[in-house]
Parts: C-alpha cells; sequence; structure tokens
C-alpha cells in the first residue's frame, strides 16, 4: 500500500493563524470586510465570484421565466387583474401588458428586451465565468498543491473588474434595456435604440467582462505551468486541471476578437464609421463572421468548464481512474483547437456555399473529441464503486441530457436539415441541452462535491436529490418540447406565435416553473448547510486529490501547512487509501489487496 | 415505428412537397436525412444510457461491494469509437451537403419572384408587376368572448403554381431577416445589401386534408379547403425588431391554370379600374366592378404592410393611426406644425395634406409625426403615384370626408435638404 503523503506531519498543534480556516472572521464586522474586500486568498476571490454569479444566475433566471410566462399564450392573455380587484378581460395585449405596455408593438418590445437581457446575463454574466472563476478559483490551486494562483492581485482586480462589467449590464438594463438580442446583430444593433446610451452600455459591459475572463484564464495558464507541487507532472494533474486550461487557452486567444468587434460596433454606432452597416457601406455579415469568431469558441469556454467538473465527479463517486485519462485530456485540447474553426456554422443561411461545407465537415469533427468525452466517462462506471449522492445523480443527468445535446447538434451540423432547423426552437432546445444540461448540470454537482470543502458544512443529502430530481425532470419537460415544435417551424425570438405551437410552450413553461422549485430546493439546502448543517470532515467523498487529502474542510488560508509533495497519481483508487479525519463516519471500501501500483 | 416518429416529428408526415430543379424530391430528401440522423441519435443514446444506468445499479456502492481492477484504457476500443462515429457523420455531411447544393441550384425556367422585406411585412412582385392582393388572418383564437386575432393585421397570401420550379430572389430595406417555409423545410437571410435567393419546386397543389390546418378559425378553414389550394405558413426567421413575430405570411400553392388568373386579376387591382386622376374609367367600369380611389388606398394599406403600424380603426401602433388622423394638427418633432406653409405653393390644407402623405411615404425621414419613432422604410419606387393618391383618399375616407378631391398633381416632391428635420 502507497503512503499519501507526508505533509500531515506536524501540521497540527500549530497555532499561528494561518492556521485557522480562511472563513474565520476577523474581530470586528468592518475589518471582516475590508478583508474580503481587499483579499487576495484565491479561496475567498472564488467565493465572492461565486456569491455573484449566483446572484446574476437568479436574474438571468427570472428573466427566463418572464419570457417562458409570455409564451403561455398563442398572443392575448385574457384576463388581467387590475388593482382593484375586478377582473377585465383584456383582448389586445400580451401578458407583459400586465406591465404596462399600451400596445402590441410596446409589449412585443418588453418582450424583446427581456429575453435579450436572459441572453446576454446568462451568457456574459453567468456561464463564462461560473465554473472558471468560482469553482475554478478556488480548487485550481488546491488541486496543484500550490498556495495560491501566480498572479493573487491580478486574480481581484479581474473580480473588480467582473464587478464593473455587470454594473453597466445592470444599469443598461435598469434605464429601459436593449432589444438587440445577445448577438448583436448588425444593422439592427446599430439602428434601435436612437439614444444610443442603452445599447453602448450593455456593449461597454460585454467588453469589460471580457477583460476579466482574459485575465483569470492568463492567471491559470501560468498557474498551472508553474505552481504545481514537487512529483505533480503534467499527466499526474487532475482532469479538472486540463479542462480549466483548455478553458483558458481559449478565453486568452478568443476574448479579445469579441473586445475588437465590440469596439467597432461602438465607433459605427457614435462616429458612423462604416464597417457593417450597409448604409454607409459596411458588410453585415462580416460582424457575423467575427461575432461567432469569438462565440464560438466560448461555446467551449461554457462547456469544457462542465467537462472538467465532470471527470472528477465520475472518478470520485465511482473510485476509479477515468478510463482513457490521456484521451480525456488531449480531447480538451482538440476541442479548444477545433473550436477557432467551426465558427461559420453559425451562418449556413447567410454565407456561400464553399464556406458553408467547409464550416460543416469542421463542425463535424469536433463532434468527435465531445464524444470520446462522454464514452470515456461511462468506461469508467464500469467495475466502479458506484455511490448514488447528489454529485453522481448530477454525473449521471449530466451524461444524459449532454448526450442528447451533443447528438441533436448533429442535424444542425448537417446542411440540408439546417436550412430548415436554423433559426428555430430547434436550435434553442440545442443549446439550452449542451449550456444548461451540460455546464450548470456539471456546475451544480460540483457545487454539491466541493460544497464541504468550501464551508466546512455538510448539506442535507436528501433534500439534495430532491432537488435534482426537480431539476432534471423539470429541464427535459422545458426543453425537449422545444425540439418537437422547432422541426415544426416554430422561429426563434417570437413574442406571439400560431395556435398549433400552443401545447408545447405550455409543457415548456410547466417546466420551468419545476425548474425553479428544483432551483430554489438547492439554495434552500445550501443556505440551510452555512447555518446549521453538520460539520464536514476533510474528505467526506474519499477523494485523492490534493484538496481532498492535504487541506482541511475548509481550507487554511495558506492552503496547506507544508508544501504538498504528491506520491500518487489523483485517480489511483485501487492502491491508495484515502485519508480521513475520522475513519468510519463517512465509510468507504477498504483498499484492493493486491500489490503493485498500476502504472 | 419509423412512420410513428416521423409523424410525430413531421406534422401529419407531409414530406412530399416540393421537387428539387434536379427532379429529386427536397422536401423529402430533408426528411429522410433527419429521420436517419434522428435513428443515429436514438441508438447512440439507448447504447450510452443502457450501460450507464445498468453499471450505476450494478455496481452501486453498498456493503461488501469494492471496485474491481480493470485496465485504464484500451486502445483498439479507444480507435474504434473514434473511428466508428467518423464514419456515421462522413456519411450525414456528404448527403447533406448533396442535399443542400441540389436546393441551391435555380432551374433556368424557374418563375421568377421577388421578395421584398422590411420590418415587419414581406411582399412579393410577379414578373408581370403585380403584388398579392389577397390577404388573411391565419390564426384566429376564438374564446368565449368572441374572436380574438394577432397583434397583426392581416398577414399578405402569396401564391405560387404547382409543379414549376419557382426561385425567390430576396432583398431587405432595412435590417437583416430571414425567409422562412417550414413546410418546405426552407429558409435564407435577407439582406439589405445584396440580394439572396432559394428555390423549390412545389409539387401539390391539392392535399385539400391539411389546406385548412393552418387555420384556427373554422370559417377560414372551409374556405381554404374549398380548393383555393395549398397554403404554408412564412415566417421571419431572423430577429429583427418589436414586431418580428407578426412578419408573416402565407404561400398558397395553385393549379397552373389558377395561378395565371390570380395573377391577371391582382395585376388589375390598380390599372384597370381607375384612371391616373382618381376618376373611374366607365369603359374599364364596364368589364370589371368599380374600385373607388379609397378603396385603392384601402387595398395599400393592407397589403403594403401600412397596416402593420398604422391601424385603420384608431387603436394604437409603433405609427399614427389613420381613423380621424386626415385633417388633424400634426405636430412635427422639432416644434412645427402642418399648415400650408410647410410645403411651397400650397393653396389649402388638403393640398398641404396630399404633399405631406405623399412625402411621408417617399421620404419617411423628412418630417418625423411628434411622440412617434423615425422608423419607417421609404416606399420610394414600390409604390406607383395612383397608390399614393389611394392612400391620401382613403385617410379622406377614414376621417369622413367623402367629397372627392383631385389631387394636385405636378412633380414629387424634391429629396428634403440635408439635415432638414
Amino acid at each position: 500500500m502507497a503512503s499519501i503523503t507526508d505533509t500531515k506531519v506536524g501540521s497540527h498543534g500549530h497555532d499561528h493563524h494561518h492556521d485557522e480556516s480562511f472563513l474565520t472572521p476577523k474581530s470586528t464586522m468592518w475589518a471582516t470586510i475590508i478583508d474580503w474586500a481587499t483579499t487576495v486568498d484565491h479561496k475567498k476571490i472564488g467565493l465572492m465570484y461565486l456569491v455573484t454569479i449566483l446572484f446574476m444566475f437568479l436574474l438571468g433566471g427570472l428573466a427566463a421565466l418572464a419570457v417562458r410566462l409570455e409564451l403561455l399564450e398563442p398572443t392575448r392573455t385574457v384576463q388581467t387583474m387590475l388593482a382593484d380587484g375586478s377582473v377585465k378581460t383584456v383582448i389586445e395585449g400580451q401578458l407583459f401588458t400586465v406591465a404596462g405596455a399600451a400596445n402590441v408593438a410596446d409589449s412585443n418590445n418588453l418582450y424583446n428586451k427581456i429575453f435579450t437581457l436572459h441572453g446576454l446575463i446568462m451568457v456574459f454574466l453567468v456561464i463564462v465565468p461560473s465554473v472558471p472563476a468560482s469553482l475554478g478559483n478556488f480548487f485550481i490551486p488546491l488541486m496543484l498543491g500550490a498556495k495560491d494562483v501566480a498572479f493573487p492581485r491580478l486574480n481581484l482586480a479581474s473580480w473588480y473588474i467582473y464587478l464593473i462589467g455587470s454594473f453597466f449590464a445592470i444599469a443598461s438594463a435598469l434605464v429601459g434595456g436593449v432589444d438587440t438580442g445577445w448577438t448583436f446583430y448588425t444593422p439592427y444593433s446599430t439602428m434601435t435604440d436612437e439614444g444610443h446610451w442603452k445599447v453602448v452600455f450593455m456593449i461597454l459591459s460585454a467588453f469589460i467582462l471580457g477583460f476579466s475572463s482574459i485575465l483569470t484564464g492568463l492567471n491559470f495558464i501560468v498557474t498551472v505551468h508553474k505552481l504545481r507541487a514537487p512529483g505533480m507532472g503534467w499527466f499526474d494533474m487532475p482532469l479538472f486541471i486540463w479542462g480549466m486550461y483548455g478553458t483558458s487557452l481559449i478565453q486568452v486567444l478568443a476574448t479579445p476578437v469579441i473586445g475588437i468587434t465590440l469596439l467597432l460596433l461602438v465607433f459605427e454606432r457614435l462616429f458612423h464609421i462604416g464597417i457593417f452597416d450597409p448604409r454607409m457601406g459596411g458588410d453585415p455579415v462580416l460582424f457575423q463572421h467575427f461575432f461567432w469568431f469569438y462565440s464560438h469558441p466560448v461555446v467551449y469556454v461554457m462547456i469544457l468548464p462542465g467537462m472538467a467538473i465532470m471527470s472528477e465527479l465520475i472518478a470520485v463517486f465511482c473510485r476509479k481512474k477515468v478510463f482513457g485519462y490521456r484521451a480525456v485530456a488531449f480531447s480538451s485540447l482538440a476541442i479548444a483547437a477545433i473550436a477557432f474553426v467551426v465558427w461559420g456554422h453559425h451562418m449556413f443561411t447567410a454565407q456561400g456555399e464553399v464556406a458553408s461545407a467547409i464550416f460543416s465537415a469542421l463542425t463535424f469533427l469536433v463532434a468527435l473529441p465531445s464524444a470520446v468525452k462522454v464514452f470515456n466517462w461511462i468506461a469508467t462506471l464500469y467495475k466502479g464503486s458506484i455511490s448514488l449522492k447528489t454529485p453522481m445523480w448530477y454525473a449521471l443527468g449530466f451524461l444524459f441530457l449532454f448526450s442528447i445535446g451533443g447528438l441533436t447538434g448533429l442535424f444542425l451540423g448537417t446542411l440540408s436539415v439546417d436550412l430548415h432547423l436554423h433559426d428555430t426552437y430547434f436550435v434553442v432546445a440545442h443549446f439550452h441541452y449542451v449550456m444548461m444540461g451540460g455546464t450548470i448540470i456539471a456546475f451544480v454537482g460540483g457545487l454539491h462535491m466541493w460544497w464541504p470543502k468550501m464551508f466546512g458544512k455538510m448539506y442535507n443529502e436528501f433534500w439534495g436529490q430532491i432537488g435534482f430530481w426537480l431539476v432534471f425532470l423539470g429541464f427535459n419537460l422545458t426543453f425537449f418540447p422545444q425540439f418537437i415544435m422547432g422541426v415544426h417551424g416554430m422561429p426563434r425570438r417570437y413574442a406571439s406565435y400560431v395556435d398549433e405551437f400552443t401545447i408545447y410552450h405550455q409543457l415548456s413553461t410547466y417546466g420551468s416553473w419545476m425548474l425553479l422549485a428544483g432551483f430554489l430546493v438547492h439554495l434552500f439546502n445550501f443556505i440551510y448547510s452555512l447555518a446549521a448543517g453538520p460539520k464536514a470532515p476533510p474528505n467526506p467523498w474519499g477523494g485523492l486529490s490534493l484538496e481532498w487529502t492535504d487541506a482541511d474542510s475548509p481550507p487554511t488560508t495558506h492552503n496547506f501547512s507544508h508544501d504538498p509533495i504528491v506520491t500518487h497519481g489523483p485517480y489511483d483508487f485501487d492502491d491508495v487509501v484515502p485519508p480521513q479525519t475520522k475513519p468510519g463516519e463517512f465509510p468507504l471500501p477498504a483498499p484492493l489487496p493486491a500489490g503493485a501500483r498500476a502504472h | 415505428m419509423n412512420d410513428l416518429l416521423h409523424k410525430i416529428w413531421f406534422k401529419a408526415g407531409n414530406s412530399d412537397l416540393t421537387l428539387n430543379p434536379d427532379g429529386s424530391m427536397q422536401t423529402f430528401g430533408v426528411d429522410w436525412l433527419f429521420m436517419y440522423i434522428l435513428w443515429v441519435c436514438i441508438i447512440s443514446f439507448v447504447l450510452l444510457m443502457v450501460p450507464m444506468s445498468w453499471w450505476a445499479f450494478k455496481y452501486r456502492r453498498r456493503p461488501g461491494h469494492v471496485q474491481q481492477r480493470t485496465p485504464n484504457h484500451n486502445t483498439a476500443l479507444e480507435v474504434t469509437w473514434v473511428v466508428v462515429p467518423l464514419i456515421v457523420v462522413t456519411v450525414m455531411f456528404f448527403w447533406g451537403f448533396k442535399g443542400y447544393m441540389r436546393a441551391q441550384l435555380a432551374s433556368a425556367s424557374a418563375e421568377s419572384l421577388n421578395v421584398s422585406a422590411k420590418k415587419w411585412a414581406w411582399s412579393v412582385t410577379y414578373a408581370n408587376g403585380a403584388q398579392s392582393a389577397e390577404s388573411t388572418y391565419f390564426d384566429q383564437v376564438a374564446l368565449d368572448n368572441g374572436v380574438i386575432r394577432r397583434g397583426n393585421e392581416k398577414v399578405p397570401v402569396f401564391i405560387v403554381p404547382e409543379k414549376r420550379p419557382v426561385k425567390f430572389t430576396l432583398s431587405s430595406v432595412d435590417v437583416l431577416h430571414s425567409f422562412y417555409i417550414p413546410d418546405m423545410r426552407i429558409k435564407i437571410d435577407v439582406f439589405p445589401n445584396r440580394l439572396t435567393s432559394l428555390t423549390f419546386t412545389p409539387i401539390s397543389a391539392a392535399g385539400q386534408d391539411q389546406a385548412g390546418s393552418l387555420y384556427a378559425d373554422a370559417k377560414l378553414r372551409d374556405a381554404a379547403a374549398k380548393g383555393m389550394g395549398r397554403d404554408h405558413y412564412i415566417f421571419c426567421a431572423e430577429y429583427c425588431g418589436s414586431n418580428h413575430s407578426e412578419m408573416a405570411g402565407v404561400l398558397r400553392v395553385l393549379p397552373e391554370d389558377e395561378y395565371i388568373k390570380t395573377l391577371g386579376e391582382w395585376a388589375d387591382v390598380d390599372t384597370n379600374y381607375v384612371n391616373a386622376d382618381g376618376s373611374i374609367d366607365p369603359k374599364k367600369q364596364a368589364d370589371k366592378q368599380a374600385m373607388p380611389l379609397w378603396q385603392l388606398g384601402q387595398w395599400v394599406h393592407q397589403n403594403r404592410g401600412c397596416a402593420q403600424c398604422h391601424t385603420a380603426d384608431g387603436g394604437k401602433g409603433s405609427g399614427p393611426s389613420w381613423k380621424g388622423y386626415y385633417g388633424t394638427e400634426v405636430a412635427f418633432e422639432g416644434g412645427s406644425k402642418l399648415d400650408t406653409n410647410t410645403y411651397p405653393g400650397m393653396k389649402n390644407m388638403d393640398d398641404a395634406w396630399a404633399q405631406y402623405v405623399r412625402e411621408s411615404i417617399l421620404y419617411p425621414a423628412a418630417k418625423i409625426h411628434g411622440g412617434y419613432a423615425n422608423q419607417m422604410p421609404s416606399y420610394a419606387g414600390q409604390l406607383s403615384d395612383k397608390q399614393i393618391a389611394g392612400v391620401t383618399a382613403y385617410l379622406r375616407h377614414l376621417a369622413g370626408k367623402t367629397d372627392s378631391v383631385a389631387p394636385t398633381g405636378g412633380a414629387a416632391p424634391a429629396a428634403p435638404a440635408a439635415g432638414s428635420k
């Protein structure tokens, strides 16, 4: 049996303040607040990101619920409750009429602004930063055995930049909102909003958030290169790190393009430089090329972190080394590379035949490394010891939903079929299965797995699983009907629709309420855990990566009492007994009796 | 099983709707490929989920169960599950590409239709210069308290001949739109700065069983079923602003003779009944039913997209309602008002109004009615002088003025000087 590390020696008994939990408050409230606001501790920054991102997720989610509510009826809502309690039948006007819209165009405008807000918040403020900035920030140094990220002050700066970017987005929404769609397609985006400021604020927001993204990515790349613990080679890193590394590469390389594009958009709007607007000699399709040159790779910025979490969930909760470790690691890089050359598949109805053919072929290629990952995760289950706790349910949920999301991408990559499905609800359903069914599901799963490590408290397992089933079933109820109505011809971004789609829209709206219930269960479960949850041991799941084996729950300010020395791989469950502070409290199977370590 | 799936995914399994220029069945080709991919997906999904579920159950953690040592990788297996999907998707790529190219190439003999898109209406100009003269409410919703309409006024009906290739050439006057006919499995983006096109051969004007399926309203359903032809939705699929979801139309496939006859009638609409000065030509009147000038204006309002923004019943819209509008005091942005000094040489307010209406149609940005956004596209080149006169007459009609005022005529107003409001 291999020994773990020698770091535990002498780690207790010190009363140095750095051995305290990083969550330990200062003497006064103000001191605590200033401590957090000026901290360079990656864990605190990760938690501050987590809180802000969850808040934004709530805002974006409310916008989504409003969108679904509007679509409950094809066109008009019949009954509106008036302030005096009497019920009046409203014939002209949609659900949003209640919010004060005077006519059809106005209520449509309100709808357009809300779906735009939903898209912008969820893409730029939630999914892009979600996993890397919160869990990544918290766990990359811990998994590498480092005290912090490579540039701690830059890390804090990127959180503040994120806050400033969010401020502009919310300011834009508060002064009336924009109706451009999150894609800002020209020339509509340069013609709408004659006062300029709402759209300019929103663009500025995306521009500023880009810097936050680039700085975080840069920080992670350097951290992974330079701060691995002694003994940790590239292929001894947990796969979470590989996923984060691929994500960071894309962030650093692609984000400048969107920054430049958005600046050009502002220049065109304010200074009338003709770049995208045909009235000034520009070309609207040029914008689409620029936009998707960033925004397609960013699709993988969104999904790679989800995949990164998946590898950890599956390994820890099956007690197996991830099948084909190198294939999974290299597929992260392959996805990052191919992601840069498939942007044109967003424009099959807008570009020439040759371009479409090339982008279609490349699109099918990028499906392969994603498929490889799914095959490997499922193969990892084989002959494992599978603990069906909430995080593992989320891992299985991810495999179910991401498989659907990935497979339905095949329809959209096929040219002739895409001519029919492009810009319909089929596309909406497809990318929600990938983005939400993939990234958000993995994020929530990862949050459950690492919750005890982050806060030193256990969540309630029963309510965790109730939450999972509500989210999983609600998700499918919300988005599966959208595939069908998409094939039937329901276009995207419609405030009203023809009758025959009613049943699918209604199912979808009911599903969105179920999703809300699921997320609320998780939220209350987490809040209860913080307030009254049982204390978590350092290694509740029996993981073997350094954050489980060598750090306390919650970790101390400097993460480790000694520099960890890595003597085993992160997934050598067959040979290594995970250390526990209280043996028996979280029983794990005995190690395999047989001898030599697998190499 | 295949049929059942097909019926779920495609309404009533309608696959036999259009031909490619080379005679292959276009919609069928798309549906067939869709079904192929669907089966690949179903089989793959089952192949993934069955072992996942079975192993998650069989190897669940329980007392006495430990994980077993298994190989950490298997090169042969890993190569297989890369190569097999690669072959499967290569097939998809080639068939998809073939179907796509077939739909791109128009036959030289194709019936040529020009589509103009603007916020938020489609219009089609046929080879003989005619434009659609028919419109329909395609999804009225009957409720207890009566019939509720969609937000748009009627949507236009466009016609195509049965069993002949048609080619749509499309352009936009403002932002991006996308011309989408779900039943034909085809869409193409529409740009302000270049022409795009799409082509197909509708093969069936029959199929009355489905003719009415567009209409929730029983009366319209019956009418559609009585041999008018086969109707299909047209949607805008590229987000284009406030009334994106109201930017719709109906495509009707007619037998060849019906098609020719209808086109002839539509071409007549504003050439045969009424003289250029608005008076009615008695000889033409003998042939056809007379159409007063205001009715021509009403026809323009219904069929040229005016109704998308200007209601005729006093309801609110993106632009001023036409009901009772004529003769009211119009305050422009910037403080000036419409009066006889607004334009040079106006003898009275009727002259000024005629000029104002004309200018607003041809150069909408020249004067903005206070309180409304500057967003109307220009109709220069799209409406004839007589049609514009008709609009003025219709405005007068809606304001209760029935006396006939001959339009001032004369030259079209000069383009407004740069910078004028």
